[in-house]
């Protein structure tokens, strides 16, 4: 089995390739189905595969497998191979990746089937193409090989989101996300350069190596926290983080199973699963560490307050999974790597499940996407209601399904860190819980919410268009159904608490990763060990009220009262307090005052003034009038005449003459 | 005695050419020109090379002016214009180019030393013996190279005057 | 074979200024003449006027003992020089036909559709 890693990623890239032949020359649905669906089938069956091999000699070490393919580059003594690597943390995410991608695409069968043959051979070549370049991002033994994928992932981002081009703000939406995360990739790139100018190499078992031993704190010191914070740019801005983040919800012009796959389950994460893949580089920088926590818990509870009062099914969930990805990185910043990783899996199957719930209501609704003009789905979409329903409960943290074990597993350790005075900030880690606290009880509310305003009540939409509602086939429904089985029972299944019932030995997830993260002083690895078992456990009841109490909000406000009442009054008596969320704190217009404005009028002077005057006029068609002015006068020598010609050959043998004279 | 030879031979080859430049017939310009191969002819022989006085009787004034005489009465070339007609500008850039290229040469004759009453051992260096070995021997590749480039002179020719092209 | 040597009673700077003489001529009548059978033969005669340069070199080496392999070559270039004369010769006669029959003349001035 060792030595075939590349065929996972090939399968997918061999897909995409096929599927754009076939879309150009014509082909049936059901081919590109066959070829699209069949390949990243394949891919997740090969996957899988290896990960059985990977799991079976169960010593409780499993070691790092990395699989040279070719020397990329050499440069003096500098050598960057194209290689993958398989470890705990590769498994992780390929196991999900794989696994989430395979239902994705079959969900899009049904979903784009209303697609003219091009256009879904397109979509399909696309999906694979991304797959491809995630496989490449998890699977990478080295920066550069993950940096690939990294662009990779973004470009079909792009695509996908602007995949109905034709529509200008699809099309808008799609350079938006593109070129919010330039300003990532930089980071990236250059951290790689940082790493390279001080370590002189990319692969992470190396730079692992080279960290781990003793004195390398004391070593590196400055450079770590520099390489941190550039990653952890390029982390905001690929998993849209403050101040990153506005790309993210306008992404949501793209199709659902789109936003499904890339904008809520894999390619989103991958900002948390390379801090976490780098580790060593914050474990050693506390500062990098308190930033990214910092930026973390400010954007779960910021993207939370915009999700309370947005209408638009998909921007709801935009904004929760940007709040969700702000947490995740809270438990990064708080050394909760495992526990990060563990709520990206979670995270994965639940935002995949939302995502393509609400795909599945808007696929209903005839598009429609408004929250007020739905209402009462319940009784014409049961698999999708039931689906939903379980999702928003793992989403809201509700005790004992397995969103609450991985978000109590971040909690906890937000907490111990204040108790801990982790790296001197306690007082800041204190805050960043109580804001966590403050999330929980906010995406209880927001999630309730949209659950009642789109299927409880009476349909608030035409009637027209209530006639055609129905549930999808069964392509759309299987994979919801999975994922919310998935969501619910996976995280019991992986990171189950044991500590919380006096169980000795740590969770699975947490012995399995356990090894991939530095250890340093003060940042424990395991779970929470500092914290008396009551005061863990009242941690626990605390989380679980306050979001049951968004819940118990959300319900007699929505769906006890058909006309929103309550809200609409909450509304009018804060109308600032309204309108500022409403409009997403205007963070689009300030930047559109501040920076999109000016750096568009000084590209506008460099057109006018560089491009225009400067290029156009005078180099461009100046040397062509000095050309033209000089030929105009010259050519009057070119007599046409054979003997003024023979007279300047005679002329210049003369003076030749008399130079060597 | 040789010297005056000399001098008559110069100054026939010298009027002559300048006939052949100057004269408005065609005709008269040829018939000048094989009196200045001849003249030149005749130098050769005085400063002993009898071959190349041979060769240029026989190779220019025979062949190759007979080749100019037949060419002028195929084109049926009676009087054309004179020296000069062809701009003030050019008459006088040309008369500097032509005192600047002959005087130059004439100047240098006149700073090299002269070595008049010079022996030459083995008196046959001009014969076609010496000249006979030598294109044979040393000189065979140029020679062979020579009939080629004449070969391909008579292809052109044939090429550049056939009529239906 | 007779051995005897020869007295070379004229000097070769005398030969050289006669080729200079010629080349003057010859040039003049380039640079003068429109009619292209006229240009023809000047350039005869400074193709004629460098052969009498090399002749004069010839003399000079051949009375310098040990340089007489070098007064054999410059007969060799003249001997080559009324070859190459009469290639051209003939090239250049079919050239005046082809010009002939194209413009019906063969002064060199009407041929100039390279003008400005």
């Amino acid at each position: 089995m060792l030595g075939t890693l590349w065929l996972i990623p090939i399968v997918c890239l061999v897909g995409a390739v096929v599927n754009l032949l076939l879309g150009a020359s014509g082909a049936r649905k059901s081919a590109i189905t066959i070829v699209g669906v069949g390949s990243v089938g394949l891919a997740a069956i090969a996957s899988w595969v290896t990960i059985w091999q990977f799991l079976r000699p169960s010593t409780g070490e499993y070691e790092a497998i990395v699989e040279s393919y070719f020397t990329w580059i050499r440069f003096n003594s500098l050598e960057i191979g194209f290689s993958f690597q398989l470890d705990p943390l590769s498994v992780a995410m390929l196991a999900f990746t794989t696994l989430v991608g395979f239902l994705v695409h079959l969900y899009s069968v049904g979903y784009m089937k209303t697609e003219t043959d091009r256009g879904y051979a397109r979509y399909f070549a696309y999906l694979n193409l991304f797959m491809f370049s995630m496989l490449m991002l998890v699977l990478g033994s080295n920066l550069l090989v993950l940096f690939i994928g990294w662009e990779g992932v973004g470009l079909c981002s792009y695509l996908l989101v602007g995949f109905y081009f034709d529509k200008e703000f699809s099309a808008d939406a799609g350079n938006k996300a593109f070129i919010v995360n330039r300003i990532g990739d930089l980071g990236l790139l250059f951290a790689i350069f940082v790493i390279l100018n001080v370590f002189g190499t990319l692969e992470f078992t190396e730079l692992f190596g080279l960290l781990n031993s003793y004195g390398a704190a004391q070593q590196y010191g400055g450079a770590m926290t520099v390489i941190g914070i550039l990653l952890f740019v390029a982390a905001i801005g690929k998993s849209a983080q403050i101040p990153l983040f506005v790309w993210h919800p306008d992404a949501m012009a793209g199709p659902s199973p789109v936003s499904a796959l890339i904008h809520a389950a894999t390619m989103v994460t991958t900002g948390v699963y390379l801090v976490v893949r780098c580790n060593f580089f914050f474990q050693l920088s506390p500062v990098a560490m308190l930033t990214v926590a910092i930026v973390g818990g400010t954007t779960a509870i910021f993207a939370a307050t915009i999700a309370l009062v947005q209408n638009d099914i998909k921007k709801v969930l935009a904004y929760s999974t940007i709040s969700q990805l702000g947490t995740m990185f809270l438990a990064v910043g708080v050394g909760a790597y495992i526990a990060a990783i563990f709520h990206v899996i979670m995270f994965a199957f639940i935002q995949a499940c939302l995502f393509l719930g609400a795909g599945s209501v808007i696929h209903s609704c005839s598009g429609e996407r408004n929250l007020r003009k739905m209402g009462g789905l319940k009784k014409y979409l049961p698999k999708t209601y039931w689906t939903f329903w379980l999702a928003a409960i793992t989403v809201a943290a509700i005790l004992p399904v397995s969103g609450f074990v991985s978000k109590n597993a971040i909690l906890t350790k937000v907490f111990e860190a204040g108790v801990t005075d982790l790296n001197g900030f306690g007082l800041i880690f204190y805050l960043l819980w109580v804001l966590g606290i403050c999330g929980a009880a906010l995406t209880g509310y927001y999630m309730f919410r949209l659950v009642y305003m789109t299927f409880e009540g009476s349909f608030r939409g035409s009637e027209e268009t209530e006639g055609y509602i129905h549930e999808a086939g069964w392509t759309m429904t299987f994979p919801l159904q999975v994922l919310a089985f998935l969501s619910v029972i996976g995280g019991l299944a992986l990171g189950f608490p044991g500590r919380l019932f006096h169980l000795k030995g740590t969770s699975f997830i947490h012995s399995f990763l356990g090894p991939l993260v530095l250890a340093s002083p003060g940042n424990g690895v395991d779970e929470g060990h500092s914290l008396a078992f009551g005061l863990e456990w009242f941690l626990v009841i605390l989380s679980v009220a306050v979001a049951l109490r968004g819940i118990q909000l959300a319900r007699r406000w929505y769906k006890k009262d058909p006309t929103f009442s309550e809200p609409n009054a909450l509304a009018v008596r804060f109308p600032a307090v309204h309108k500022l969320l409403f409009n997403k704190y205007w963070v689009d217009e300030v930047y559109d005052r501040t920076l999109i404005r000016p750096v568009h009028r000084l590209a506008v002077l460099c057109w006018e003034i560089i491009d225009v005057i400067i290029i156009d006029t005078f180099i461009v068609n100046g040397s062509a009038f000095v050309t033209q002015l000089t030929g105009d006068v010259l050519r009057f020598l070119q007599t046409g005449r054979v003997r003024n010609y023979a007279l300047s050959v005679a002329l210049g043998i003369l003076a030749i003459a008399v130079i060597l004279w | 005695m040789t010297a005056l030879i000399f001098l008559t031979a110069a100054a026939i080859a010298i009027i002559f050419a300048v006939v052949a430049v100057v004269h408005r017939s065609p005709i008269m310009n040829v018939l000048a020109l094989v009196g200045m191969f001849l003249a030149i002819a005749m130098v050769f022989a005085i400063i002993g090379m009898d071959f190349l006085a041979a060769i240029q009787v026989i190779v220019y004034s025979g062949a190759i002016l007979v080749l100019f005489l037949f060419a002028i009465m195929l084109l049926d070339l009676r009087r054309v214009e004179g020296i000069g007609e062809g701009g003030v500008f050019q008459l006088l850039l040309g008369c500097i180019a032509v005192i600047g290229l002959g005087g130059a040469v004439v100047f240098a004759a006149a700073r090299l030393s002269p070595e008049t009453g010079a022996w030459v051992t083995g008196a046959e260096y001009g014969t076609a013996y010496p000249i006979g070995r030598a294109l044979t021997g040393s000189h065979l590749f140029a020679f062979e190279f020579v009939s080629v480039v004449l070969a391909a002179a008579i292809i052109a020719a044939v090429y550049l005057a056939r009529r239906d092209r | 074979m007779m051995n005897a040597d020869l007295l070379i009673s004229v000097p070769y700077t005398w030969v050289l200024a006669l080729s200079g003489v010629l080349l003057a001529i010859g040039i003049l009548g380039v640079l003068l003449r429109r009619n292209a059978i006229t240009i023809f033969l000047s350039l005869e005669i400074m193709l004629n006027s460098g052969t009498l340069a090399f002749a004069a070199f010839a003399m000079h080496f051949a009375a310098i003992p040990g340089m007489e392999a070098t007064a054999l070559n410059g007969q060799m270039f003249i001997f080559f020089i009324i070859a190459i004369a009469a290639a051209e010769a003939a090239v250049g006669l079919a050239l005046f036909i082809a010009l002939h029959r194209l413009k019906g003349s063969i002064d060199v001035d009407r041929a100039n559709i390279l003008r400005w």
